[in-house]
């Protein structure tokens, strides 16, 4: 792969993780509920993230290094993802209402017997 | 760059810092103050010392923040 | 009256204070005793002083090994104090209040935390097992596994865990960084020597270095394990409940 081929495909990766952030960032703070700001939240964590290590390895090149990028991004994807699965159901199963455009919420929602068991 | 970068993380120590001694709801306290402790490893690995760095992210951001919210449960989340 | 020599008492320290800061050596200044004999003495005499080429690792086992058995006494201690209030939990009965609900752990958490965990319990055998070259070492290998439970424990539930890592077979472990610091401790009284030191006279240079390097090994192995041991044990002291405990198993 030649040097421009790779530059190029670093700075893409790049600014594409750095999108990632900024719009992960943003929906943190706009949006209204835990289950909306968990969305961006967790495109950060894993695409944003990804992203960059990705760059990185491909500006590392082959290298000891390489394999610990790679583990990285096998840590993060084993651990972000997760991590907001658990987040979100728990706030659910604790009865956490999600937001809604007139402030009161169709209780139960569609589906919600098969999840908690009721 | 690495100058930049410090100066970037220890504002962000100061800041989680006095937000952990200003939220008066003491679950959000503990989770801040993982938070805390997730920048000063960060800050620990710049200054060379990463036997401390290890240290602080295992003791600091995990087993502290599990008890610190196992105590809050058993007993009272607001600070009155 | 009582507020004035209050008030005269305070000034008084406080001009001391002031007067002892202005004769201190300035801070972080090269030509401080610390810079000029501590630290050159370290990096360089480390290694064949100490048996260790991590410095900090020679430093916490060596130089300074009468703090380090201290801190593990400490933890040892804050672990007593735990077991004393809150009392330990009953193997196979201990529940809280997550075990008793209907709701399980998601599949998602329980899969990857099952992969997760000896991934992770590997990597502190190696941080405390490698301490003498690369960073790490007893303490942050024994947090690791301590968190690694813990992690266990938050996707499979308490009675899963004591279990799998029974009252029994923690008890001894708990106190085996105290009694393996004490042993390499009299060790060295047995040979004549002082307490906690790791070269021991009147054997040949090859069989005192292997007798060191064994000796800082068990006492790594012994921190690490039983740091692990106690932050499991704390937890699992702190997160039963009684009022949930004494019922049968349900499943």
């Amino acid at each position: 792969m030649s040097n421009v081929v790779k530059d190029t495909l670093t700075v893409i990766f790049g600014l594409t993780g750095v999108l990632f952030f900024i719009g992960g960032t943003v929906g943190l703070l706009r949006c209204p509920d835990l289950y909306s700001r968990l969305h961006p939240a967790t495109k950060c964590d894993t695409v944003g993230s990804i992203s960059i290590t990705v760059a990185l390895a491909l500006q590392i090149g082959l290298d000891m290094a390489l394999f610990k990028i790679l583990v990285v991004i096998f840590l993060l994807l084993m651990t972000s993802a997760p991590s907001g699965h658990a987040i979100g159901r728990s706030a659910f199963m604790n009865g956490v209402m999600p937001w809604h455009k007139k402030g009161v919420v169709p209780w139960p929602l569609e589906g919600g017997d098969r999840w908690t068991g009721h | 760059m690495d100058w930049t970068l410090n100066l970037l993380l220890l504002t962000l120590l100061l800041a989680t810092a006095i937000a952990v001694i200003r939220i008066r709801d003491l679950l959000a306290a503990a989770i801040v103050f993982s938070a805390y402790s997730l920048v000063m490893a960060i800050l620990w690995t710049q200054l060379r010392a990463p036997d401390l760095a290890l240290t602080e992210a295992a003791v600091g951001a995990g087993v502290t923040t599990v008890l610190f919210i196992i105590t809050i449960y058993r007993t009272v989340r607001k600070e009155d | 009256m009582r507020k004035a020599i209050m008030l005269l008492a305070l000034a008084g320290i406080g001009v001391m204070l002031i007067y002892a800061v202005g004769e201190m050596p300035p801070m972080g200044d090269s030509g401080n005793p610390d810079k000029t004999h501590v630290a050159p003495r370290y990096l360089e005499h480390g290694e064949e002083e100490a048996g260790a080429s991590n410095v900090v690792t020679a430093v916490i086992l060596n130089y300074r090994g009468y703090d380090t058995m201290g801190e593990v006494a400490v933890i040892f201690c804050a672990l007593c104090a735990v077991v004393a209030v809150l009392g330990r939990e009953k193997t196979g009965l201990s529940r809280t209040h997550m075990d008793v609900s209907r709701v399980k752990a998601s599949v998602v958490v329980r899969t990857t935390v099952r992969f997760l965990v000896p991934v992770i319990i590997f990597f502190a055998i190696y941080i405390i097992l490698h301490g003498e070259e690369t960073p790490g070492g007893g303490f942050q290998g024994g947090a690791i596994i301590g968190a690694s439970i813990i992690l266990f424990t938050l996707a499979f539930g308490l009675p899963e865990s004591t279990r799998k890592i029974p009252l029994k077979s923690r008890v001894p472990l708990e106190s085996f960084a105290v009694i393996a610091f004490l042993a390499a401790g009299f060790t060295g009284i047995l040979f004549g020597a002082n307490f906690l030191t790791y070269i021991m006279p009147g054997l040949s240079e090859h069989a005192a270095e292997t007798i060191r390097q064994v000796m800082m090994m068990v006492i790594e192995i012994g921190i690490g394990f039983a740091g692990g041991i106690i932050f499991t044990s704390i937890m699992f002291a702190m997160i039963r409940e009684d009022k949930y405990e004494l019922q049968p198993d349900s499943s």
